[in-house]
């Protein structure tokens, strides 16, 4: 079966840090603004740990040039105004 | 059209020919719609707002053509239905969101003023998820839609009422929109046609955000043909939308015929057979729709990309923050208005860090890049196009925050054509479905070996009966 998967060092992530307790999810929620009443905070605490480990999940030891994929079009976003 | 199938089942191809022989008035066509609506709409829940008098003034418009002997435009008295996320002028566009209940509108989106322009005839605006994302959910202000295949099932989602619309018989096409696999989804769960088109293809301005970086706008019907007609009449370039891309125009439609013979097919099988996840139908049934195909000519090889975790937290990461920033005003002024199943998925991107963010971009980089070299070998990669059979509703149970990847969101990444089409039933009767997906604006290809493996098949022509309850 040929592959077309690149292996390579970016395979480095965060996965193996501990996961973020209830009490730095609330934290973190009020560091960003957030003035969530209780139930939704609470709602925000149960929800959150599947996305940190999903985001600890992403590669993490790039070669220092690899481009984001995101190019702003200047003059496209001109042309907008 | 099969020539057993009633007009409520008439294809869209089928349709234009009865419009324009005066066989069939499109006024006859809405009010024998219309009545299908109002039979099977109180169980199915596909439409949050009907527009019976718009279709109506429409379907006339086009008769007073035909009097006129003025030339038809190529959707005239083409019935057809908008995810409930596309702006109409004048018409309440919600979102199916409690924060946009009451919103109408003042403008057209790109895409509806297209289609309208071409002759279509609006029946109304049709269930989606909150913001076409996370759902179904009881919790908002109009139900969730459910699926004509089986009664207390769902019609997967985000564009459900696109989907349990089409398969019911209410219209013959409808325009979704998928950021994930929003439109191939519920294409799958409701043995019907869905397309993404290629990111830039179709415009994207009057469109509700879900992730800017993925949002696409598609046609849904009941066959590949259906759906290259109504991607004739969407496709466009739009200033105003900073996605659109500039391109000479294609008729989808000119190459249908011409067979797969020679055609290269990456068959990504390792995405779907062998994962636990996996309906136990579904890979035999792919089996038989590679075959097919090989039968017809196409010459079909196994690769392997990346698994679909590895795209799908890209995808995800990429997602909850940009959806978070659209909405994050409400987000901060009236968070109690958003359902449950919404807030929980997209308020955790409050929290995403910028460099995570960016990490995924740079994530997004090396799978386009893996795409780009699967394309660089074969014309077309095929997969399953969903990895189970339409599910039972469970008002009472909340869906899990994360949900097993999607099959359909490699091709968000990367960006390409990519298309749902039924390709067999499962035991216990639900559609199964293939996915295809083709380079960078080759549409037209990957419409040619749709419809070739539809001219070899007829799980497109089945209809169903079990979920339609009056």
């Amino acid at each position: 079966m040929k592959s077309f998967v690149q292996r390579g060092e970016a395979a480095q992530t965060l996965k193996d840090l501990p996961p973020s307790s209830r009490d730095d999810i609330r934290r973190m929620a009020r560091e960003a603004g957030l003035d969530l009443p209780e139930q939704l905070m609470n709602e925000l605490c149960d929800a959150y740990p599947a996305f940190e480990a999903m985001v600890r999940r992403l590669p993490r030891r790039r070669p220092r040039f690899d481009e984001p994929a995101h190019v702003a079009d200047v003059r496209r976003l001109a042309d907008q105004g | 059209m099969k020539q057993s199938d009633p007009i409520e089942y008439a294809s869209v191809a089928a349709l234009q020919k009865l419009i324009r022989a005066k066989d069939v008035s499109p006024s006859e066509l809405v009010n024998a719609l219309l009545a299908r609506i109002e039979q099977y709409e109180p169980s199915l829940h596909a439409f949050v707002t009907p527009t019976p008098e718009v279709a109506l003034e429409r379907a006339r418009d086009t008769e007073k053509r035909l009097v006129r002997r003025e030339g038809l435009r190529p959707l005239d008295g083409i019935p057809y239905g908008l995810k409930d996320v596309i702006n109409t002028g004048g018409i309440r566009t919600t979102g199916q969101s409690k924060i946009l209940e009451h919103n109408v509108p003042p403008r057209d989106a790109f895409v509806e003023a297209q289609v309208k322009a071409a002759g279509g005839v609006l029946m109304g605006k049709l269930t989606t998820y909150e913001f076409a994302h996370g759902g179904p959910s009881w919790d908002l202000p109009w139900p969730p839609a459910m699926n004509p295949w089986k009664k207390g099932y769902l019609p997967g989602g985000t564009s459900s009422g696109p989907g349990a619309a089409l398969a019911a018989g209410f219209l013959p096409a409808a325009i979704g929109t998928d950021t994930g696999g929003s439109i191939r989804m519920p294409a799958a769960s409701c043995g019907i046609v869905g397309v993404k088109p290629t990111y830039g293809l179709v415009s994207r301005q009057g469109v509700l955000p879900n992730t800017f970086s993925f949002d696409a706008c598609g046609p849904m019907a009941r066959t590949v043909e259906d759906a290259a007609i109504l991607l004739n009449a969407m496709a466009g370039y739009d200033a105003a939308d900073i996605s659109s891309v500039s391109r000479e125009r294609t008729d989808y439609t000119r190459d249908l015929e011409g067979g797969v013979k020679g055609v290269r097919i990456g068959w990504v099988r390792h995405w779907y057979d062998g994962d636990p996840t996996c309906h136990p139908d579904i890979p035999p049934a792919m089996n038989r729709a590679m075959q097919a195909l090989e039968s017809a000519g196409a010459i079909v090889e196994e690769i392997e990309l990346s698994d679909l975790l590895t795209y799908q937290d890209c995808k995800t990461t990429i997602s909850i923050t940009e959806m978070f920033s659209a909405y994050e005003h409400e987000f901060r002024t009236r968070p109690q208005d958003f359902g449950t199943m919404f807030r929980n998925k997209v308020l955790p991107g409050a929290l995403i860090r910028a460099e995570d963010y960016f990490q995924a971009l740079r994530q997004r980089t090396w799978l386009c890049q893996e795409l780009a070299r699967a394309f660089g070998e074969f014309d077309i990669l095929a997969s399953a196009g969903w990895m189970t059979v339409a599910e039972p509703a469970k008002p009472d149970k909340l869906d899990k925050f994360l949900r097993p990847p999607n099959i359909t969101t490699p091709f968000n990444i990367g960006g390409q054509p990519a298309m749902n089409l039924p390709c067999g039933f499962s035991s216990d009767g639900l559609p199964l479905s293939l996915q295809l997906a083709a380079r960078h604006f080759d549409e037209a290809l990957m419409f040619r070996v749709g419809h070739t493996y539809q001219s070899l098949t007829d799980w497109h022509t089945r209809r169903p009966t079990e979920g339609l309850v009056q």
